[in-house]
């Protein structure tokens, strides 16, 4: 089967929906998962004594099953005792799995940054929390952004999960354009261009914000 | 739910019947990943002028698109072959592009003076690949490599989706006759994180014994 311009024609109207179904929910996963990335891997770093094991079960947890049956779990499993929308559901998995990588991501950066930053804003007077927000993590930061940044193509590319959970994002909607119009070639290739497109998008959101941070690097030397 | 349809949902069907396609899985999926990451990563370290971006394209694909869009893609493309033959297409394509980075970081990350200084040594080619390569080679290679493994068992869990049946196929197919499905597909997740994190645990020993082999007891 080959290409076909006129079902992209035909159909583009669903390859657009679904990208910018694509698109919010991969918004809305990646800065959450960021924000939770960052608690869940400021907890395990400091490793408190109740919940610092819980967390590190949970990371360790989530980080060694599939994303597909965590999803199903949610959406089949709990949905059944909590009241829930399949695109929040959708959301609250994403965030827990990709959320549960960059805690340990950024729980390295932490490891990585020299004990003396921190004993040196405790005898400043700083408190706990304090000398994660102001010293600990913008050091951190710094040194996994090009890792965070990679988990957002990640993200991306995990969304495509949520079709079946019956939320119609560009696979589904690839899939539904190749039910209607018996031709793989044009309904995937056009959805594997679009993702390939996002996946760019965010490479070359990398770049420039690694040559932005190579640059203050310049300054400060 | 009973003791009994326990037994038959958790050991009956999901063990005996579902587990052994999953490994299957892992195992062809596996195998010619770790063919594609090896034979294609030594080639890549190479440089050579076309093929290197041919295969830099390829590792790209790989790493932007989707694995279920390869999936479904060959699903609908190929009318001939089973599920199980096409989820291994798909999963070692992709997770292939990964090893293939993994193998070729490994490789470039060797300075050319260790070759340069066997060579001097006029060591044969044999040693200086086995004894002082091959080491420095897996010392790098082998955290990211077992990483990357626990991500294609992760990733088996799609094969179910187009109708392999594997644990999670054989999980949703049990929902019909037993309505429980969060304990259901607890077990599954249960069954993924066992064999998951013995992988991890592996790959953790796995590096400390070549360690220990290369850079001897006192650096553990």
């Amino acid at each position: 089967m080959t290409f076909s311009w006129s079902i992209l024609v035909q159909y583009w109207p669903r390859f657009l929906s679904g990208t910018l179904t694509t698109m919010k929910y991969a918004a809305i996963a990646i800065v959450f998962a960021i924000l939770w990335g960052v608690i869940i891997g400021s907890i395990t770093f400091r490793s408190p004594k109740v919940f610092g094991p819980i967390f590190k079960g949970y990371v360790t947890f989530f980080r060694e099953t599939p994303l597909l049956v965590q999803m199903y779990f949610l959406f089949y499993g709990v949905s059944r005792y909590v009241k829930v929308s399949a695109g929040l559901m959708g959301v609250i998995a994403l965030v827990l799995n990709d959320g549960a990588f960059i805690a340990e991501i950024i729980r390295g950066g932490l490891q990585s940054i020299d004990k003396g930053q921190s004993e040196a804003a405790y005898s400043l007077g700083f408190s706990k929390f304090q000398t994660m927000i102001y010293f600990l993590l913008p050091q951190a930061w710094k040194k996994v952004m090009d890792s965070v940044i990679n988990m957002l193509s990640i993200i991306i590319k995990d969304t495509s999960f949520l079709m079946w959970i019956t939320i119609w994002e560009l696979t589904y909607e690839c899939n539904q354009i190749n039910t209607y119009s018996y031709n793989p070639t044009t309904a995937y290739l056009v959805g594997a261009a679009i993702y390939f497109v996002l996946f760019l998008l965010v490479q070359g959101v990398r770049r420039l914000v690694m040559r932005k941070d190579n640059r203050e690097g310049v300054r400060a030397v | 739910m009973t003791m009994l349809e326990r037994y038959a949902i958790f050991v009956q069907t999901l063990l005996q019947k579902g587990l052994p396609m999953t490994l299957k899985l892992i195992g062809a999926s596996l195998l010619f990943a770790l063919l594609i990451g090896v034979v294609f990563g030594i080639l890549r370290s190479f440089k050579l002028p076309v093929i290197d971006k041919i295969l830099g394209l390829y590792a790209m694909i790989c790493r932007g698109i989707p694995t279920i869009i390869f999936l479904l893609f060959f699903y609908a493309y190929f009318t001939t072959g089973t599920q199980f033959w096409i989820a291994v297409l798909a999963i070692s394509l992709v997770e292939g592009a990964y090893m293939m980075e993994i193998v070729k970081g490994g490789l470039l990350s060797i300075d050319r003076g260790q070759w340069e200084a066997a060579r001097s040594m006029s060591l044969p080619l044999t040693v200086t690949i086995v004894n002082i390569i091959l080491p420095q080679v897996l010392l790098v290679t082998i955290p990211a490599l077992m990483g990357q493994i626990v991500m294609l068992v992760k990733g088996t869990a799609v094969a179910a989706t187009i109708g392999c049946m594997d644990v999670v196929r054989r999980a949703q197919l049990l929902l019909p006759k037993y309505s429980y499905p969060l304990e259901i597909y607890a077990y599954v997740l249960v069954i993924f994180f066992v064999m998951c994190h013995f992988l991890t645990w592996l790959g953790k020993k796995l590096e400390k014994t070549v360690v220990e082999r290369i850079m001897g007891e006192v650096n553990v």
